[in-house]
């Protein structure tokens, strides 16, 4: 089945690198300074982001995986499903709670937080699956763990996609 | 004329079911149905010499032979594009065939299979409607051999749903009490006293993750300060104690994984960079024994890292740790490997290196002297099945699923 080969290999696809333990611990570090920067601890409540679907370009294609905000997603690009890259889909519910990422725009130079609010209410969308990981951790550390499904904080836990929702720069 | 053509073609399919199944009206019951006459009467040849085939019985169901093999596999499916339709797959590993399923309900993570074999338990969810409509969480017990439920325990609708880990969810040793990780997003451990078949309530394991088993009435949970909770329970299933440890792994220089491997008293932990965390449980509190090296310095400079879903496996009867390796960055810890090492965590040696077919997502290995190796692949298409002991690939089970995830070796009963 081509959904199998779609999960995972795109799970495959964005881990194929080969950098050091230095750039870890850079990306590591401000992960948690931008963490630290929301308190907002343990998860993120991202109903305060800002619409910003005026970006464009080529740095700013929602729809892809490369795009900037989906540093740290690990879902179904919601563009693909019939909502934005910041709104969900018709008939679903955004979680409230979420983990939160640090990405680089690229068309500025800046640092800020992401928070990949799922939407929920319906069954997967099965489009754009997208699976990054910078930053992830183990399950052990919910509020940086992408492998959560976090429709748990919305009034149904069925997962459908992911959002990213920029929250604000990340403070270093 | 395609649509009358393909009416009467259904009609005669309907007829040739009706004849075959018995239930022709002017057919009295028990007398050979003239099908030959009715439908292939246009044979061009008829071996008369031979008798004909005797009717099949109908309505017979399979059920496996109750002797439990220590080469029956099951492979959890958390159906990722189809959420609320988990299940688990049995397979034999020496043969490579599905010998049965059991359906699972949405998010499912893992069964929990005790050592006696008489039955199967499964933390559950299920939508009224599907994906609306109320919500009903259960440890749901199934006979392990019919591959039917027996028996349900409603528990607090909380449980978690993950890209699944073996550790959502834990039996105690004595096979008694079953521990249901939940996240809303507080942390709680679900305890089922399975034995009496009731929920025996709710354990708080705040800033603490997931269940592993250490003695009858012993559980650990893994914390996000890189410490482990120690709880104790009360023969009623209740906290008798709950201590925190002191942190025994750095969590943001090098965390472990959350597959842990058992061989008696002692967990070993992965970690990313490539050290083993073994933690002791034969007295009153954990023990964090000396750590080991199973990624010397070369290979870590040259980024091998372990990975993938379920990228620890051990083998008690032969003292043999697995660990599925390939090349990639830090955060690579979920990526496919493409070899799996094997140490004696005695010594710390690595005694042979195997490179798989297939890039592997999950592995996992049989408990007895002859072991199999499984690994599910990278593309989720096939149970690949190795000896453990030589390495040599034996067969595939291949159609595995839909998103299978993880693998779960029968334990001997």
């Amino acid at each position: 089945m081509k959904l199998f080969d779609r999960w995972f290999q795109q799970r495959t696809r964005s881990l194929a690198r080969h950098t050091s333990r230095r750039s870890f611990l850079q990306k590591a570090g401000t992960l948690l300074v931008g963490a630290g920067a929301i308190p907002l601890l343990p998860v993120a409540r991202a109903n305060t982001g800002p619409d910003d679907g005026s970006i464009s370009g080529p740095e700013g294609d929602p729809g892809k995986c490369e795009y900037w905000r989906n540093c740290g997603m690990d879902g179904f690009l919601c563009t693909c499903c019939g909502g934005s890259h910041t709104s969900c889909p018709p008939g679903t519910e955004m979680a409230p709670m979420t983990w939160v990422g640090t990405c680089q725009n690229p068309a500025d130079g800046r640092d800020y937080i992401i928070a990949y609010n799922d939407c929920c209410g319906k069954s997967t969308c099965n489009r754009c699956m997208c699976n990054r990981d910078e930053g992830d951790m183990p399950n052990y550390f919910p509020s940086k763990s992408n492998d959560i499904n976090w429709c748990m904080g919305a009034s149904n836990n069925v997962y459908h996609c992911t959002t990213t929702i920029l929250l604000g720069l990340a403070v270093k | 004329m395609d649509k009358i053509s393909v009416s009467w073609s259904k009609v005669r399919l309907f007829t040739l079911l009706l004849l075959l199944t018995g239930c022709d009206s002017d057919q009295p019951a028990g007398e050979s149905t003239p099908v030959a006459t009715a439908s292939v009467a246009s044979s061009a040849y008829v071996d008369a010499s031979k008798e004909p085939l005797s009717k099949d019985l109908f309505g017979k169901v399979a059920e496996l032979p109750e002797t439990a093999h220590p080469h029956w596999v099951w492979i959890a499916d958390f159906a990722a594009s189809s959420m609320p339709d988990g299940r688990a797959y049995i397979y034999d590993g020496d043969t490579a065939r599905l010998l049965g399923a059991l359906n699972t309900g949405y998010s499912f993570n893992a069964l929990n299979i005790p050592g006696h074999y008489r039955e199967i338990y499964s933390a559950e969810t299920y939508y009224a409607r599907t994906t609306r409509g109320k919500r009903t969480d259960v440890v749901s017990i199934y006979d392990p051999f019919k591959l039917v439920p027996v028996a349900e325990i409603e528990i607090p609708p909380k449980r978690v749903s993950t890209i699944p880990r073996l550790a959502d969810s834990a039996l105690t040793d004595n096979d008694r009490f079953m521990a249901v990780f939940n996240l809303t997003p507080a942390s709680s451990l679900s305890i089922v006293d399975v034995e009496q078949r009731r929920f025996a309530g709710e354990i708080m394991i705040p800033g603490c993750a997931m269940a592993y088993s250490a003695g009858d009435r012993r559980l650990f949970s893994l914390c996000s300060d890189g410490s482990l909770l120690l709880i104790n329970l009360a023969d009623d299933g209740t906290a008798a104690t709950v201590e925190k440890s002191e942190p025994f792994f750095d969590v943001h220089k090098d965390p472990i994984l959350e597959t842990g491997v058992r061989h008696g008293d002692t967990w070993y932990f992965m970690s990313v960079l490539g050290k083993v965390y073994p933690v002791e449980f034969s007295t009153a509190g954990p023990v964090f024994a000396d750590t080991w090296w199973y990624l010397d310095e070369k290979q870590r400079e040259a980024n091998w890292r372990i990975g993938g879903m379920q990228p620890v496996a051990l083998n008690n009867a032969g003292q043999r740790l697995y660990i599925l390796l390939h090349q990639g960055d830090f955060f690579s810890y979920e990526a496919p490997g493409t070899e799996i090492w094997v140490y004696d965590p005695t010594t710390h040696k690595r005694i042979s290196r195997i490179k798989t077919n297939h890039a592997s997502s999950a592995i996992a290995v049989s408990q007895d002297d002859n072991p199999l190796l499984y690994t599910i692949t990278e593309d989720l298409s096939s149970l690949d099945i190795y000896d453990a002991t030589s390495g040599k690939y034996l067969r595939s089970a291949d159609e595995l699923g839909i998103v299978p995830s993880l693998i779960q070796p029968v334990r001997l009963p």
